[in-house]
């Protein structure tokens, strides 16, 4: 097959691109930690009060991680209200009692999937104090666009 | 003499100057028909989306957001362009390489029929608001059974009239030994082969996990093996609405402007490429979901943005065509 010259250049510089940025990602990923919330732990979606979610909230870890586990369900969270300190770097825990949800933070780097049958796991230090809200961003039926909860961050 | 008519034969070869065969291209019509009426429908959905969410109109109580929304996307992203690309697709078919077989165009017809049966239930069944599941059905949420069997007759329908355009393809190729056979039929093909391989993931879904549910045989469904299962398919679903885009730049745009392609075989890679590319990229859209792992996310990111391949060369062969006719 006969390649102009100018698409030899052409095709070198694109996929000369591509491997620089896939290499890049790869790097961030893999050396540095910047990945997607990929938790592997499976919890039976049916019987939640048998596992680690019966009792969902807020857990002190140390003096200033906290675990917060908490459960999806049509159409709010619970608990859905959680209150934590300034400075704390706080590791939720997810799952879903009935259908799709999600769990996002506006204006931070949480946000995550949440599917029945999965625990989905993510952290954030929240440095600021004040109210943030969490949505759902994924439809989880009529009542989606009501679909929120608090976080308190106390100063 | 002789010699001159065989080499004007040569230049034109890709592209036989023959119409399309009026009765192939009833069919055709019909498959834009549909296409054009889902795509009022669906844009109407779109509307009132707009105005109700804008505050400008209240939905009536009988009216769902999400069932509008539902509507919007299946008519849209479904049914408009699957029908608007048969119909071209059938119609080039005929065009290129001659008319069908009665044989041929029967299996086309009855394919046809399927589609729209399958299309009508799940119609029916989002206008009924059994179904406000969105188009990417959003399992554990339940539509109707009659909704996922239509989806089953859709896909099926869109297979057997696929059947005939690749048969017509290589009983083309076997009654031209030697020739290079139309180009139209070598993108069709692919994009046929593309179609059919990706709804072997959401035939999968439907057939093995929603249908069963939805019938009450299972009580449970594996909702990330019924997303994955539904992105398999819903990624390769885009290539196959750029594949037929991208036939009009390589074939329709150079006849337009009075020009040639610039190089068939590119164009063919381009397509073998995106056959190639478009099997198993679906993870992209599950990259904030658990239950996958980084390593698996990763490696479907390469497989995705490897079409940037097929696209570059796409890109350079329709600014070459322009560059080159404009130099004639
Ligand atoms: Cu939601
Ligand atoms: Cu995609």
């Amino acid at each position: 097959m006969h390649l102009h010259k100018y698409e030899k250049i052409w095709m070198t510089f694109g996929i000369g691109s591509l491997v620089l940025f896939l290499a890049v990602l790869g790097v961030s990923a893999f050396a540095f930690g910047a990945q997607p919330p990929s938790h592997m732990h499976s919890v039976d979606s049916q019987n939640l009060e048998e596992s680690v979610f019966s009792a969902p909230g807020v857990e002190q870890i140390d003096e200033t991680t906290y675990r917060a586990r908490l459960v999806a369900m049509a159409f709010g969270y619970d608990p859905g209200t959680i209150e934590v300190p300034v400075g704390s770097t706080v590791i939720f825990e997810i799952t879903s009692s009935d259908v799709v949800h999600s769990f996002a933070i506006p204006g931070t780097n949480v946000n995550l999937m949440v599917t029945p049958g999965h625990v989905n796991m993510t952290e954030h230090t929240f440095t600021e104090p004040g109210e943030y809200l969490v949505l759902c961003n994924e439809y989880c039926g009529t009542g989606h666009q009501h679909m929120q909860m608090k976080i308190e961050v106390t100063p | 003499m002789m010699n001159q008519s065989n080499l004007a034969f040569k230049n034109n070869h890709y592209e036989p100057e023959i119409g399309v065969d009026p009765r192939d291209g009833k069919l055709a019509f019909y498959y834009v028909v549909i296409a054009f009426s889902a795509f009022l429908l669906g844009i109407l959905g779109g509307l009132l989306q707009g105005l109700s969410r804008g505050g400008m109109i209240e939905l009536p109580s009988w009216l769902g957001y999400y069932q509008i929304l539902t509507a919007h996307g299946v008519l849209l992203a479904l049914v408009f362009t699957t029908y608007i690309i048969y119909g071209f697709l059938y119609a080039g078919m005929s065009r290129t390489h001659g008319a069908f077989s009665p044989r041929l165009r029967k299996t086309g017809w009855i394919g046809f029929i399927l589609t729209s049966l399958g299309t009508g239930m799940a119609t029916v069944m989002i206008l009924a608001n059994e179904a406000s599941v969105l188009y990417t059905f959003y399992a554990p949420l339940q539509a109707h059974y009659i909704f996922y069997f239509g989806l089953v007759f859709f896909i099926v329908g869109t297979w057997v009239t696929g059947i005939p355009m690749l048969v017509h393809y290589f009983k083309w190729k076997k009654t031209h030994p030697g020739e290079p056979a139309p180009l139209f039929g070598f993108m069709t093909t692919a994009t046929i082969l593309l179609w059919i391989i990706a709804g072997l993931g959401v035939a999968a879904t439907v057939i093995g996990q929603m249908i069963p549910w939805a019938l009450g045989m299972t009580d449970e469904i594996n909702v990330v093996l019924s997303r994955s299962l539904f992105w398999y398919f819903g990624h390769p679903l885009v290539y196959f609405w750029i594949m037929p885009a991208y036939m009009v730049w390589y074939l329709v745009v150079p006849k337009v402007i009075g020009g040639k392609l610039f190089s068939a075989s590119l164009a063919k890679l381009a397509f073998v490429l995106f056959l190639l590319f478009s099997i198993p990229v679906g993870f992209h859209h599950q990259l904030m979901e658990s239950g996958i792992s980084v390593f698996w996310k990763y490696v479907q990111t390469i497989l995705t943005f490897v079409v940037v391949v097929p696209s570059l060369l796409t890109a350079f062969s329709i600014f070459a065509t322009f560059e080159q006719t404009g130099r004639e």
